[in-house]
Parts: C-alpha cells; structure tokens; sequence
C-alpha cells in the first residue's frame, strides 16, 4: 500500500477560498452537453465549406475527449432531404424524427470507437452527403422549429442529468424561412421554449458577412431573454475558431460563478454576479487501471485511528475511521493544550456574510503599476433578484468611466470564503470591427474585478545589497538591447501558445489510441534556440561589450561529518569492550559511565555485578549502583 | 539559513499620570503584536518594560532605574506569555517615570538577547509625553547607543498628526497642537521630535505603530537562481524573490487523534464499487480519453531527460499585449541581478532601460528545476531603477487559451438602462461624498493618519486571520470553554464592513439620495424557481419525511374483501423498508397481488365501480412512486383487454377514463404521448348488449 504525505491533506486554512473548486464541484451536479447542429446548406456552396463544419466538429469532439471526458456530445444534420438513421439506431426509439432532419450521433459520452466512426464519415463526406443525406427540397428550407423541438427532445431524453446544455448551428443562411411565413413565426415561438428550459443556442456562420438582422438576432434575444438592443454582433471567424475548442461565447446567465448583494450604502444594494476569465488548467483526468483488463480503478485514502491496550499487548482497544477534514488544531496555553475544533473554524469562516460592500472611490491611477494576489474575475448586473439592478449598475459603472475612478469595496463570494478587499475597475466591450483581437473576446461592459494584496501579502525587500552606482549601464549598452528588441519582436496572440506539457501528453494519448499523428512542436522545438541566433547574428558581435559575468563566490559549504568538526565529541562505547571488567573499571573511575547507553549499563550491572534493577530504572540511579556495587 | 528572527522589547508608559487612552491602547497594541506573532508561527523574541511601576514594593533590580520594571529576559511568543503581560502592565503603579530610563532598561534587554543570533533588534516606545517633567542628561548618550547598536526605535503616542513634507511631500509626524501645552510638554515634544534625525526613530500614532512594527523589511529573502537567456547567446544571472504572495500565514498545528492513538494511512482500490487489493506492479496509470481509459506508461513515451531550469526567452511583446485578466499563479516575482555579480546588474540595467524606451515586455518560458520541471508562460515587465532598488523585472505567469472563457455578455447602455441627468448626478454625488484620496489632498491640514488616503493599497488587514487571532485570544483567556461568547461578538466583523469613518456621514446621505432616485425592488420569484427545481431534483429520491421505523409485514396479504385498506396497509409497511432492494422485492410481490385481486374483481358479474377504482387509482399512483412504468403499461393493456373481452363498457367509461388511469406518462404531455392516450381511451367496438349489462352492475 501506497502511503501519502500527511502535509498534503485538504488544510481548512489554507484551502477552500478557491471559487474554481465550487464551480467543479457544481458539474457533479450534472453533465455538459453539446448538440452539433449541421446545416446541409452548407454542402451548396461546395463540399468545402461542409468539410470546414466537419473539421470544425472534429477538432471539437478529439478536443472534447481530451479535456473533459464526462461530456456528451451528439451531432444532426438539418434540412435534409434523406433521415438516415444513426449506427445506433435505438436511440431514436423514444424520438419522433421530423422530416428533413438525420440525427448522426445521439447525445453520447465520448470514445474511441465513436470519434473513429466520425472520422470514417469525414472521409467519405465528400462523394457520399449528397446521396445519402441530400437537401431539403425545393428550396433547402426544412422546418426550423421541428429541428429545435428535436434538439430539446433529444436534449432531454439522453438519459443523463445535464447542468448545461448547449446547440450550437453551423451554417451560412441567415434566415431559415422568408420572414412573412408561418413558419418564421413558429421558429421565432420556439426560442422561447429554448429560454424556458434553459437550452443555450448558439448559430456559428460558416460565412464571415453573416446577416444577424433579419432572424437570428430576434432568436436569439428571446432565447437568453435580453433585450434587442443588448445584443452584441460577435465575429464570425472567431466564433468558429474558438467552437474549434469546443468553446462557445458562454451564456452569462447560466454560467457565473457565484450571484451576490452589492451594498451601496445602508438599504441600497444591487444583485449582481461575478464571472472568471478562465478557469483552472484542465488535464485529461488521470486514471489508475489495472493491467489485466483495463478496468479502471477508483482509489481512496483512508484514515484509521487506532488505540492499542495499554496492557503492551498488540490488541487494539479501539479503531475507527475519520476523514481527511476531521481532527482539529490545538495550542498550547503554559503548557496545556487548547482544542480548536475545526467546527470553531469553519464558525470563524462565516462571520461574516457574503455580500460586497463599496468603502469609497478612488481616481483609476492610483492603482500600482504592479500589484498581483490573485486572478480577477469579472462582475455584471443581474436583474433577478433586485429589479432595478442593471440601470443603477449601468449608471455607476459609466459614470465610473467617464471620470476615470474606481471603486474600492470590501467582497466576501461566498460562505466560508475569505473577506477580500478589491477595486472594481469599469471595463467596456470594445466597439464591434474596430478591434478584432483575442480582447474583443475578453470582456463586455461590467466591471472587472481587482483582488488586492494584503498588507501581509506585500514582501518589503531591502534592495541595498544589490544597489550599486555601477549598476548603471552605458548608454551604448542599452542602445545594444534595443537592437536585440527590434529584432526579436512579436505578437502576441493567445492561441499561438498552448501548454507544452499538455500539449505533449495529448498528442500521446491520441497517438496511443486513435494512431493520430499530431504536429505539435515539442517544447524542446520551442526551447531551441537557432532561430532567435540567427536573427541577431548580426548584433552579436556587440555583445562582447559586456563584461563576462563572473560567479560571485559560493557561500562556505555545510561542513562535511567526514571532516570531523561536526562528529560527536566523546567517542562510542564499544559493547565488546564493556565485557572486559578492566575496561568497566576505568570508566568508573573516570566517571564516564553517563556515556553508555541504558542498555549497555543494565548489561555491566548484569555481566559483571550480576544484579538486575527494573526496566524503568533512570540511568542515574544505575550509576549510582554500578559505583556502589564497585565500591 | 538565514535566520529572520527580531528581538522586540516594548516600554510601556504605566504612570498614573498618562492618559488612560494611551494605557490602553498601548495594552491593546502589545496585545495584537503577540497575538500576530504567536499565530504565524514566528521565532521572535519579545519583552517589556514598564514605565511609572510603584518599584518600592519590589526592591531587587529598581536601583539603576527608578519606577522601571523589566519583565525578564526576552522570550518566544506564546499565548502564556499573552497571559503574564496582561498580569505583569496592572503592576501598582506610580506618579513618576522617565521614558530615557525606560528605554536604557530596554537597551540592557536587548544586550543579553544578543545571544539569540537575530537579525533585527527593535524597541517600541509608547508613552505619553505629557506635562511633566523628564530629565534628558542622558539623551545624547542613549540616542547614539541606538545609533551604534542599530536598534531601531518605534515611539507611538496619541496625539500624533501628519501633514506633507514641503520638500519631499512625503508624510511627517507633528505633535498635533490642538491645544495648550504646558512647558514641560513642549520640552519633552521637542526632545521627542528629536529622535527622529538624530536616530533615524519612527515616530507615530498607535494605528501607524502597529503598522510599522508588522512591516518589516527583509535584507536577506528567499531567492530563486536562474538564468535568463535570449537565444544561446545571451544570458544573464537574476534572482527572483517573491514580492507579493496570497498566502496566509497563520499557522495552527493540526491533530489527527489523541495522544495514546495510532494514525494509519492507507489508500484502498476500487473496481466499481467492489474493493479490490491488486499488487502495484499490476497496475498502471493512465487517463480518460472520453468513455475509453488508455494506459499511459510516462517512463516510456515521455523523454527522460529534465528540461534545463531557468527563463528561456520567446519574444519581445508590446508591454500591454498580456491582459492583466489573463495573469494567474499564486505570487508575483521580483527579477533582480544576482547579488554582486557585476556584470549582470549592468546587462539588466542595460535591457530593463531599453524595453521601457521600446515600451516592451518579455515573453519566456519558465522552467522552475530540474524537479519541478513544468513549463510556464511568463510575461517579464520592466521596471526602472531608482533610488531604492536597482532594474529589476516583475514575472508573472499568463494562462494559456485553452482554459479561456468566451462569455457573451449583452451591452450594459440599453433603453431599458437608460438613466436620468438626476440620477447621474446622484451617483457623482455618492463618488465625490465617498472619495478616499481627493478631499484629503487639497487641504494642508494635519491629519489624523499617515497616508493622504483613507485606505492604502499597502496596508490592507488580513481580516480572516484578524478573526482568528480575536476568536483563539477570547478562547485562551475564557480557558477554552466559551465558543459562543467570542463568536457572538459582532465588533469582529462590523469594523470591517464600514465606509471610513470621516466619509461615513456623508456618504450615507449620498446613497439614500441614490435610493430615492432608482427604483429597485426585491423579487422573490427567481429564488422561488430555483428552490422548486432544486426541490424537484432532490425529491424523486429524498423523501422528506425522516426514515420512520419499519413496520412489520402484515401476515395477512391482499384479500378480495376490502382489497383498498389492504394495500394501503402492506404498502406501508413496504415503503417503510430502508434497504432498497429488499423494498423493491417486495413491492414486486404486492403489485402481483394487486394486480390478480383487480383481476379477479373485474371478473366478478357484479362491478363494485367505487372499490374498482378506488384499488386501480391506488395501485397506479404506488407505480410512479416505485418508478414502475412499464409493469403499468402492461397491466392497463390486459385491463383494456378484459375490459374488450367482457365488454363492460360502464367500467371503462366511469373508471377508466372518467378517472384517467390509463398508461403513465413521463413528464409533460407532448403531442405524441396525446395520441397514444387518445387512441388507449377510445374503445369504438362495443358489442351490443349494453342493456344487459346493465344489470350486472352492484350501484
């Protein structure tokens, strides 16, 4: 049996103000789902544009299975003219199919045999969709809301317990039916029953002009339930790329980390919800299995407490099991010790209310240039429950804007958290095609929330052994540097870097079981260092201007024991030696008999004197009865 | 190891001349400095010194210093300590002291910590300069031992104001002059005043004594070595230390059993529920690809050889190009030169200045050791010397894409949100009443707090470990049994959640205009909806009501008499099972029971309509309870089939259909299940003899 540190064990103290542990614990709650919808539109305008749908999609489901293997995901096909039925064609047993509409995957937990299933598909997508799958005829319209109802119903009828569920529709028509039609009415009735069962939907044009207007920005309002001027146009091409990481631009409502009162003053708050900008880095979950077969197997740490009868016999008088979070602090008060259950600590934890409290305001430069204590997360109105919320927030937060301020308040999250102070920084959502970089992804209109270090969090560093006047670098050397700059600049965008390691483990995992082959650059390809030479080859020779750097002398090593200095001053007695009663003798006389051991003086009491004194006997009185008996 | 350890000796002012506020508040200083330190865990070593003691009563080591009281050798910190120094500052005390004596009895305590090898050796002076005379003889001579010693004196007393320094603009401490001072006072303000040139003394409030003594500067942390390199080329030797960390440093010892007790660790294995004790070598790790686990042996597909420690760079970046949203980690660096490595501090110096004129910042891996070995983005920014710190760099670690979030957040400036000039001007209002910093900059008026803002980014309590402190200190000295008592006291929390006190006035009449000018109601209706799913998830299968007892099986099953009481009677006893299984069982065998009784009763000539209905309705109801669909389907079929056969048409109507107990349905009705009840209802076919029947009918 393996054991474990104990200093790893979950510490009340230290732990738990993590809002990331709460809203992991918030999945177990229910699974995520994602419904691909594919439009057979798409294969119009050329297989290619169809191909990039799928690949999308297949980069979404190998990256799904790496990342969070629990969820489901299924795939249909919309308006088209053949239904053929999925390989698992009893899925369907419960599902009235509509018409132009092939359900390819039903909502499944991802594996290997599915994802080698879609590829097999992907291969033949190219001469086979338009026989097997077709288009809708006449005009490639099927019925908008017949595929909706069979979304939510194949939504509701996976046989799992979701917690978000999400379609997401690939295609490149911006109106499913004329605008006059009965049936645009019925597909505009249909968001709200998206709304009413908290389904989100999400259209990713396949097309970078894609038309909002005449339909989908109506749906999808009425789908979130806000309102038509609160929709934000998003940008097509970013929207597949990060679909590509199975991502979505998340629903705001459903998906926040904690809801909380924003006191503005005694009897004036606001109900608002707070956000993060990304969550904690996900692995593919690690797994022990069993050689044999495979079969995978759950551990647990169990802690035992045991008492043994006092009689010194190995019978045990008592045992039972407690958890990690059980047992409790003490201190010592002259000498006794004071037991903090950690019932009395969790009590102190929740002194306070979660709420957040605004203290005062600030002007936005008195911020340190600098000044990190953990990650920021994000705030936004919530209408729900304080009508009236979002126009005072509205209010605070331009005002906040326009004159440059910050607000400075007290937060607790949530229960059992740790009182924070922040500064809430009003942040606005870039205008639309002005700017559009990853920051246009980052944030809307809110305020973004500031932790602020606390006075103990601060390390106050007395730089004088560094400081030095010739510290100070001639101006041709910083004139070197900013040719080094120059040469060696780049842009940084989020998505060029991935994590290395994961990266790697990835690419391994898919090699082992799906044979891909995927062209990730190691991080030692990284990490080599050819490229950057040879950009500033030029500038090198310049570098000889600096001096070489010489190592400052090591610190005087930790003296060795074979050195002699740290071994013990009085040598070892040597049980051997201690048989001869001349050797016993001398010790006596020179009074180093308190160098033995106990052992070894109740075995000269024995050998030589042939007296037995009891087990508890000090080593002093057994001195003193070795001299006795001597004399 | 560098050892942090300070000797902190603290002259307390106990004459029956000083102001009770200084008494108490000194009290209280000293009794939040061991708290702090006993909680985190520091290796300090602490004494004091009382000032104005009535030293007849002890006469041993009163004659160097008249009225002074040592408390003994400097010591660690323990809550006994905490104890004693509350008995030890109610020694009787007298009219008479000299704060000079004082400090030289501090002086002689810090001479014998000399043996304890500390870093650090301060005296916290607090007293009460007030009208009555003190005798500065030895003024000169003890202000230049402090200077020799380099012991750093702290002095704290009441009335202490700050105003601007004209030259530095950095704030000075002023006696504030609020009112008359006798002669004896502004000699003994002036001598105090002194200190502060003549051994660099900090002179301040009681707030700002506490602040001064927790902020303690480090000459030796903790550094981190590593090299940073641009291609292979050029590499420079830093340091990086930490300069801010989210970390608390309260330190309690945790304990897992009583001392006679044994704990034993261990980690069991399990194959869906089942223990299981395979050996280590059949088993290997490996990670969940979707459903489908792949055994992932790293020694062999992983390559061996660590990744060299230190920054490697990747590029040059605009020096705002990483959103400060993105940063994540635990702590934040400081990069420095390698101490006394020459060369390095000007190639740093030299990159430092030149990425702020290029306005760039550093893109680089960081590769901790050759033990912790992960890779991370970093994001190095430049930061220029000056007269305290040379060029240094502040590392900070950037998330990577894949654990960004995409939120679709609607605009805030909507019709809806639209707000009035009135409620503008409302909230400006509030902003101006409940500024920290701006009405305090204009007026050149002495203030009562060091900083020209109410609440300082740099000094920010710890308010969790503040409350641990109070609670623990409560609990020592109630002797540990009255949890409640320390809990209940709100001052533990109210201090905190309140707008500093000069704008309290203000701002609280800035926001009730705010009020009255928007309107915000409560509604209840979302937590309702939330409840009641929350309610409907749980309560399929938490029943409510507390396990009762489970009653015995009646001997007696299901008779043809009085079939209802019957059921309801073994139902309940069923349902008051506790295992699962064994409920389950039983139902089966009831419901088969039922089911014949129905039967048998359906087949009788004379229909009792009431008791039919009433034992099907029963019966039906206990299948959706026991999840039981299907076996309901079935038998409403066979019902529908008897019914068909035997052609009772009045059953069919007045019990089958008037009270709907055809198949269950799952849920909410869609279209489909409609039909399908439609179709199950309707029995077209009746045969003929209507009238016959009739008579078969009990009414």
């Amino acid at each position: 049996m393996s054991s474990w540190n104990p200093e790893n064990d979950v510490d009340l103290l230290s732990g738990s103000e993590d809002e990331e542990e709460v809203s992991m614990k918030r999945d177990f709650h229910g699974r995520e789902a994602i419904l691909f919808v594919v439009d057979a539109n798409l294969q119009t305008a050329g297989v290619e544009r169809l191909l990039e749908a799928l690949n999308i999609i297949r980069t979404a489901f190998v990256s799904g299975m790496l990342v969070n293997d629990k969820d489901l995901i299924g795939l249909i096909f919309a308006n088209t003219k053949h239904s053929p039925p999925p390989l698992e064609a009893s899925a369907l047993d419960n599902i009235v199919m509509p018409d132009n509409c092939a359900v390819f995957l039903p909502l499944r937990q991802l594996t290997k045999p599915i994802v080698e299933h879609y590829l097999e598909f992907m291969g033949g997508v190219e001469t086979q969709f338009a026989d097997v799958y077709g288009l809708a005829e006449p005009d490639g319209c099927g019925r908008f809301d017949l595929m909706i109802r069979l979304c939510i119903e194949m939504l509701e009828k996976c046989g799992k317990k979701l917690n978000n569920a999400k379609i997401a529709y690939l295609t490149d028509v911006s109106t499913p039916h004329p605008s006059s039609s009965n049936h645009f009415q019925a597909a505009l009735q249909k968001a709200s029953d998206l709304e009413g069962k908290e389904f989100e939907f999400h259209v990713i044009p396949m097309v970078d002009d894609f038309d909002y207007e005449p339909f989908y920005k109506e749906f999808i309002t009425l789908s979130r339930a806000i309102e038509l001027d609160a929709f934000q146009v998003p940008d097509a091409q970013m929207l597949r790329e990060i679909l590509a990481d199975r991502k979505l631009k998340q629903d705001f409502l459903r998906r926040c980390l904690g809801h909380f009162s924003f006191y503005l003053g005694p009897n004036l708050s606001m109900s608002v919800q707070y956000y993060n900008y990304f969550q904690r880095r996900a692995y593919p979950r690690k797994v022990q299995i069993l050689r044999r077969d495979n079969s995978v197997v759950r551990t647990k740490r169990v802690i035992t407490v045991q008492k043994q009868k006092d009689d010194g016999s190995q019978d045990i008088e008592h045992e039972y099991q407690i958890k990690v979070t059980d047992g409790w602090y003490t201190c010592s008060v002259g000498g006794k010790d004071l037991r903090i259950s950690t019932e009395l600590m969790n009590r102190v934890r929740n002194l306070h209310k979660p709420q957040m409290m605004l203290l005062g305001f600030k002007h936005r430069s008195s911020m340190p240039e600098v000044s990190y204590s953990k990650p920021s997360n994000f705030m936004y109105p919530d209408d729900q429950s304080i009508i009236g919320s979002k126009r005072l927030f509205r209010a605070l937060w331009e005002r906040c804007l326009t004159r440059d301020k910050i607000a400075i308040c007290l937060f607790m999250c949530k229960r059992k958290s740790m009182p924070r102070y922040v500064a809430l920084v009003p942040v606005e959502a870039p205008d639309n095609g002005e700017e559009k970089s990853y920051r246009s992804l980052l944030c809307g209109d809110g305020f973004k929330i500031v932790y602020l270090p606390e006075a103990k969090h601060i390390r106050h560093i007395d730089m004088q052994d560094w400081n030095n006047t010739e510290n100070t670098a001639e101006d041709k050397k910083v004139e070197f540097f900013k040719k080094v700059i120059k040469k060696l600049r780049v842009d940084y965008q989020p998505n060029l870097i991935n994590d290395p390691s994961l990266d790697a483990l990835q690419a391994n995992l898919l090699a082992l079981s799906l044979d891909f082959s995927t062209d990730t650059k190691g991080l030692d390809n990284l990490l080599d260092t050819s490229q950057l030479d040879k950009r500033i080859e030029k500038l090198l020779p310049d570098y000889e201007m600096f001096a070489a750097e010489a190592e400052p002398p090591k610190k005087r090593a930790a003296k060795s024991a074979s050195t002699g200095e740290s071994a013990p001053k009085m040598a070892k007695i040597d049980d051997e030696h201690l048989k001869e009663y001349d050797f016993v003798k001398g010790l006596i006389k020179d009074k180093a008999l308190t160098s033995c051991t106990a052992t070894q003086l109740q075995f000269i009491l024995q050998h030589h004197f042939d007296v037995t004194m009891p087990k508890s006997s000090t080593k002093a009185k057994m001195v003193a009865k070795i001299e006795e008996l001597q004399n | 190891m560098a050892s942090n350890k300070e000797c902190l000796i603290i002259v307390l002012d106990v004459r029956t001349c000083a102001a009770e506020e200084v008494k108490l508040k000194s009290a209280k200083c000293v009794a939040e400095i061991l708290k702090d330190k006993i909680v985190c865990d520091r290796k300090d070593y602490v004494s004091f010194v009382l000032v104005g003691s009535d030293t007849n009563e002890k006469k041993t080591d009163a004659a160097s210093h008249p009225h002074v009281v040592p408390f003994g050798d400097p010591r660690l910190c323990s809550w006994q300590l905490l104890l004693d120094f509350f008995q030890f500052v109610n020694k009787t005390a007298c009219e008479e002291g000299e704060w000079l004596n004082g400090l030289q009895a501090a002086l002689d305590l810090q001479q014998t910590a000399a043996s304890f090898r500390v870093a650090r050796r301060r005296i916290l002076l607090l007293f009460d300069f007030n009208d009555f005379p003190q005798d500065y003889e030895k003024f000169n001579e003890i202000t230049d031992e402090l200077l020799t010693e380099n012991i750093e004196l702290i002095v704290g007393t009441h009335n202490i104001a700050y105003v601007d320094n004209a030259e530095t603009s950095q704030p000075q401490s002023i006696f504030n002059f609020s009112r008359k001072c006798g002669p004896d006072e502004l000699k003994n303000q002036k001598h105090v005043l002194s200190l502060v040139p003549r051994c660099n003394a900090t002179l301040c409030s009681f707030k700002e004594a506490l602040h001064t003594v927790f902020k303690v500067t480090n000459r030796r942390p903790w550094v981190w070595n590593a090299k940073l390199s641009i291609g292979s080329k050029i590499s420079i030797s830093l340091q990086g230390i930490i300069a801010m960390k989210n970390q608390t440093p309260v330190k309690l010892v945790k304990v897992w059993a009583e001392k006679d007790e044994i704990v034993i660790r261990e980690t069991r294995h399990f194959i869906k529920g089942t223990e299981v004790t395979p050996l280590p070598e059949n088993l290997i790790t490996g990670y969940m690809l979707g459903g489908t686990p792949v055994p992932y042996d790293e020694a062999v597909l992983e390559s061996k050889d660590p990744h060299p420690p230190g920054l490697h760079f990747f590029g040059f970046i605009k020096r705002n190009a990483v959103p400060d949203e993105y940063f994540c980690g635990e702590s934040l660096y400081l990069l420095v030169h390698q101490k006394q490595n020459q060369s390095a501090a000007v190639k740093l110096d030299a990159l430092v200045r030149a990425l702020v004129c290029s306005d760039r910042a550093i893109l680089c891996w960081k590769i901790f050791s050759t033990k912790f070995n992960r890779p991370q983005m970093v994001v190095l920014l430049p930061r220029l010397a000056d007269d305290t710190h040379p060029a240094t760099l502040y590392m900070l670690e950037v998330s990577y894409t894949s654990q960004h979030h995409f939120w679709d957040f609607p605009a805030l400036r909507t019709a809806k949100t639209e707000c009035s000039k009135e409620q503008l001007d409302a909230i400006d209002q509030l902003i101006d009443s409940t500024d920290l910093e701006c009405t305090l900059r204009d007026t050149q008026q002495p203030r009562p707090w060091a900083q020209n803002d109410l609440l300082p980014f740099d000094a920010l309590p710890s308010i969790f470990e503040q409350n641990v402190m109070d609670v623990l200190e409560r609990k020592v000295i109630h002797n540990n049994n009255k949890d409640d008592v320390a809990l209940k006291d709100k001052n533990f929390t109210d201090v905190f959640w309140r707008v500093p006190e000069p704008l309290e006035e203000k701002s609280k009449r800035a926001a009730a205009t705010v009020k009255k000018l928007f309107s915000l109601r409560y509604s209840r209706a979302w937590q309702e909806k939330l409840l009641a799913k929350e309610q409907a998830a749980n309560g399929v299968t938490v029943k409510p009501e507390p396990a009762q007892k489970e009653l015995p099986m009646p001997s007696d099953g299901m008779g043809l008499i009085e079939p209802c009481s019957d059921f309801k009677r073994v139902l309940a006893s069923v349902c008051s099972l506790t295992n699962a299984t064994e409920r389950d069982a039983r139902f089966q065998g009831l419901a088969a029971d039922t089911r014949v009784v129905i039967i048998t009763l359906l087949e009788r000539k004379k229909h009792n309509i009431e008791q039919l209905g009433e034992i099907i309705t029963l019966y039906r109801q206990s299948c959706i309870d026991f999840n039981t669909f299907l076996e309901y389907d079935k038998f409403a079929e066979e019902l529908k089939k008897i019914t068909l056969a035997r052609n009772c048409s009045r059953f069919w109507q007045d019990v089958m259909v008037a009270k709907q107990l055809g198949p269950l349905v799952l849920g909410e009705l869609t279209l489909d299940d409609e039909l399908t009840l439609k179709a199950y209802y309707t029995i077209e076919n009746w045969a003929e003899n209507e009238a016959a029947e009739m008579e078969d009918i009990e009414m």
